[in-house]
């Protein structure tokens, strides 16, 4: 009996290892998918990081928190804090990402100013309202702002995992693909098993995913300077991402009745959650209600983790929440797709 | 559900070869349609075993399951222990971004046939279709018939037992069906059991030792092909009549299980149309008496030999299906 099992479980790894290499060598000679998650994240990095280093902001002064006494007439300009907090519950505020802007004011009224490194495009206005001598203002480590800070720390993430997500129609279509080939129904008579199979059809994808954002931002960061402050935690969020886009595939692929569903379906996810979830404008910078509505989306924790393991050096709690509700997401997100799957329709009509 | 057997079994009477794969009581509904309603067919080692029906009789969804790729509603399938089963699916079943070898490299892996022996099954199913010198081309720049080669191909890695071929010729030329047909005829020889859909009368009465005849989700005749011949056929006889045939007509009518109808005169001649399941001298002997005793100018008679268009319609009806 234990030999059976044991036997099964050889050959359903064996068909699994067959589904996976097949997929990764399909994928090696589909150029588009390369071009989607490599070159058009370089390029949308290299020529928009201007224009999105400061063109979205708001014009009015962030929300913001307050340590220190508060002047009524600076109240009046910048709005009321939206706390008032200790110095370095400040710090821990900024570094978690939970609000943009701190204002320091010791005792002899010198004001600081603690702001995050990643949402440089809100500290304009907020300087600018001050209206004052310009502060001190530092990261949340101490150290200069300025010479710490880069749009690149909002674009370079942010495009990459951008992209990435499109690599969730990839995958969804290599399964309607399957069915426009007629290799569906030979792909079920394999002894391999649906979640088996679901996964090596998925898994090359989303590994190719995970090189792009480990290459593509880790030599990012080389070239333009945008540090990597927990590599470790940096590595399991681009595994993590690439884990959800997979599972995003399947999703899709599940809602989808042809291929030609897929991109109008995977499009609006990856749109929508990529521009509320902070992937093209930092979410502190959108308005009210997208900053509401944008956790629901993967892209917001994918672009939290990110940012909170790179120019961020956010406590290992919040990297905890981040890798939780991600991994949370993947789970459910992959659970929706294996369920709804159409497995018994062979071909699309 | 697909259970094994010690040994092969006789899951059918009127089947004399031992059996090696038996589809039991196999019932198929997808909500209140019913795909198949408790089918039983058993193909039986070095014979090909055909399952005849019109589009939408569930041919394909039979083979599926099968093949393991569909789950009955209820029913078995049942094989014996070990046996392996290739499959070929009714439509083209090719990557074609991958090779000819790739394709048959991954049935292979996927099939779990040692490393050493890929390379060598590979080779000698390529050979087997006549595609070994398009071995290393991609299935995208092969014909309809090409593909169909690989896909069949495909179904003859591991050297399975058993072979389900559903519809295998669709969508080729004559001569790719010639092949394809010479192909599986080879394998039935080797002593495989073939499973073989089709609604192509010709390929079943040429190559079939068995037939099913499926209508409708359910077994409507199951003999061996000559016997279904002679169950089920109604022979068709033109007597051509110099003159009035109503005469003629009116007591052929009497006959039973005859049917008669009467063209329009033409050129002084009718052509009367006489379908019956008499033998050929027995009817014939019939028509001539009738007209010797109506005083009709009988000035040819022709038998046509029934075949299995005729079995068919007459088992399935004329309806036309979608």
């Amino acid at each position: 009996m234990a030999a059976e099992r044991s036997s099964g479980a050889i050959r359903k790894l064996t068909a699994f290892d067959a589904v996976f290499r097949k997929e990764l060598l399909i994928n090696r000679r589909d150029p588009l998918l390369l071009i989607m998650m490599f070159a058009v994240p370089v390029v949308l990095i290299a020529f928009l990081t201007g224009a999105v280093g400061g063109a979205f902001g708001t014009g009015q002064p962030p929300a913001y928190v307050s340590a220190g006494p508060v002047d009524p007439a600076l109240a009046h300009r910048l709005g009321a804090p939206q706390r008032l907090v200790s110095e370095n519950e400040a710090r821990q505020e900024v570094a978690n990402g939970d609000i943009a802007v701190a204002l320091v004011t010791d005792d002899a009224g010198h004001r600081t100013v603690i702001a995050d490194p990643a949402t440089p495009i809100v500290l304009s206005p907020f300087l600018a309202a001050l209206d004052s001598q310009p502060p001190a203002v530092i990261t949340p480590s101490g150290a200069s702002y300025l010479s710490n800070s880069s749009p690149y720390a909002q674009t370079l993430p942010g495009f990459v995992m951008f992209h990435a997500f499109f690599g969730a129609a990839h995958a969804a279509q290599a399964l309607h693909r399957e069915r426009n080939w007629g290799t569906w129904n030979r792909l079920l008579s394999l002894p391999i098993g649906k979640f088996s199979l679901l996964v090596g059809k998925l898994l090359p994808i989303a590994l190719m995913a995970m090189a792009q954002g480990l290459l593509l931002i880790g030599l990012g960061s080389l070239i333009l300077g945008v540090p990597i402050n927990n590599p470790g935690m940096f590595i399991v969020a681009n595994v993590l991402i690439g884990l959800c886009l997979g599972a995003v595939g399947a999703a899709v692929a599940a809602i989808a009745s042809n291929d030609l569903q897929v991109p109008q379906f995977n499009n609006l996810l990856v749109l929508l959650g990529g521009a509320v979830g902070g992937a093209m404008v930092p979410s502190v910078a959108l308005p009210g209600w997208a900053q509401t509505i944008a956790p629901v989306f993967p892209q917001y924790w994918a672009m939290q983790m990110l940012q909170d393991t790179m120019t961020r050096s956010a406590s290992m709690e919040k990297l905890l929440l981040d890798t939780g509700v991600l991994a949370v997401f993947t789970t459910v997100i992959f659970g929706i797709g294996f369920r709804c799957m159409r497995w018994e329709r062979f071909r699309h009509a | 559900m697909i259970s094994d057997i010690v040994g092969v079994r006789r899951a059918d009477e009127s089947i004399t070869q031992p059996a090696s794969f038996i589809l039991r009581n196999v019932t198929k509904r997808y909500g209140e349609i019913s795909a198949l309603a408790g089918v039983d067919v058993v193909a039986a080692s070095g014979r090909m075993t055909g399952l005849l029906g019109p589009n939408g009789a569930g041919k394909s969804t039979l083979m599926a399951i099968a093949a393991g790729v569909l789950e009955s509603t209820s029913g078995d399938v049942v094989k014996a222990p070990g046996l392996s089963v290739g499959y070929l699916p009714q439509q083209d079943n090719v990557y074609p971004m991958l090779t000819a070898r790739e394709n048959l490299r991954f049935v292979a892996r996927a099939q779990g046939l040692p490393r050493r022996g890929i390379g060598p099954a590979v080779d000698e199913a390529l050979a087997g279709v006549h595609l070994h010198d398009r071995a290393d081309e991609r299935a995208s720049t092969f014909s309809g018939g090409m593909r169909r080669r690989l896909g069949f191909a495909a179904a003859l890695i591991g050297d399975p037992a058993v072979l389900l071929l559903d519809e295998p010729t669709a969508g080729v030329d004559p001569q790719a069906r010639a092949l394809l047909l010479d192909l599986v005829r080879a394998q039935v020889e080797r002593g495989k059991a073939v499973l073989y859909s089709t609604h192509l009368l010709a390929e079943i009465e040429s190559y079939a030792d068995d037939l099913y005849v499926l209508h409708k989700g359910a077994v409507l005749a199951h003999e061996n092909v000559p016997d279904l011949l002679r169950s089920y056929a109604r022979r068709t006889i033109f007597v051509t009549v110099d003159g009035d045939a109503a005469p003629l007509c009116a007591v052929l009518r009497l006959e039973p299980d005859t049917t008669v109808t009467a063209a329009p005169r033409t050129a002084g001649v009718e052509r009367v149309r006489v379908t019956t399941s008499a033998d050929r001298a027995y009817a014939v002997g019939r028509i001539l008496s009738a007209a010797a005793f109506t005083a009709s100018r009988v000035v040819d008679v022709e038998s046509l030999e029934p075949n299995l268009e005729s079995v068919f319609l007459s088992i399935t009806g004329r309806e036309v299906r979608d």
